[in-house]
């Protein structure tokens, strides 16, 4: 019985440094900011649940699992939150999207705001000659 | 009876979503792996039928972690107080199948959450 837990744990645990893998490839891969953050968002909640479980069924103990549990939860919530966050704060800072087929929020939002926070965004991030 | 078949609602949505994140992976590994970007990202506005807080948080939530979308932002409009989501989709043809899709989330998470469950 202990070697079919071993078998699992190991098998959760090489899929969630898979999953890590395929966001870095997403990382280097992916054209803009916004899909760069859902690869992130993803890796940073399944690939941590997926080892977490991983780990659980290679020492399987009752009050691990609890806090196996309040990790994942506490795991998916926060890394789905601060991905939100960042990416709309990237909205927000006027980052462009790479070869948008519909954007409905720009339809909404004020385009001299956004045009401003990116003409600001691109002078911060312009090198000053150093004198 | 609604409160007997709220777990199992409950535990219902946490395999769908386990088997959705599977289907959308797979979609996002091809593209990753096979040469150049078959991505045809956009932003779809998409007024849920959220009446609390933590529905529109849980949905939202769930949207990021779905690899592929990606929650913008939130808003609340209007009389009757409509909770809006900006969604930036990965691999959706246009702003109205991506919206479809949203549908299919948002009618499963409302049924799991609400302990009289709720139909479309």
């Amino acid at each position: 019985m202990s070697q079919v837990f071993e078998v699992v744990g190991s098998v959760f645990v090489v899929l969630g440094a898979l999953v890590f893998a395929s966001a870095a490839l997403g990382l280097l891969r992916f054209p803009d900011t916004y899909t760069r953050i859902s690869a992130v968002g993803t890796a940073g909640g399944v690939g941590m649940a997926l080892v977490i479980v991983g780990a659980l069924s290679l020492q399987p103990t009752v009050p691990d699992a609890f806090k196996a549990v309040a990790i994942i939860a506490l795991q998916l919530a926060t890394s789905a939150v601060g991905s939100i966050a960042i990416a709309r704060s990237a909205y927000l800072t006027g980052t462009p999207l790479y070869e948008p087929r519909f954007d409905e929020l720009a339809e909404e939002s004020d385009p001299d705001e956004r045009e401003e926070a990116r003409l600001a965004r691109e002078e911060r991030e312009t090198p000053r000659d150093v004198e | 009876m609604s409160w007997v078949t709220w777990p199992v609602r409950i535990v219902g949505l946490a395999l769908w979503f386990a088997k959705e994140i599977v289907v959308s992976s797979a979609a996002v590994l091809r593209d990753n792996f096979t040469p150049g970007q078959n991505s045809t990202p956009g932003i779809a506005r998409l007024e849920t039928r959220c009446r609390t807080d933590l529905e529109i948080t849980l949905f939202a939530s769930m949207i990021t972690i779905t690899p592929g979308t990606l929650t913008l932002g939130t808003d609340v409009v209007g009389d009757e107080q409509t909770r809006v989501l900006y969604v930036h989709g990965m691999y959706a043809a246009d702003a109205d199948a991506l919206r479809a899709e949203l549908r299919v989330m948002e009618n499963k998470v409302l049924h799991a959450v609400r302990r009289e469950g709720a139909r479309s």
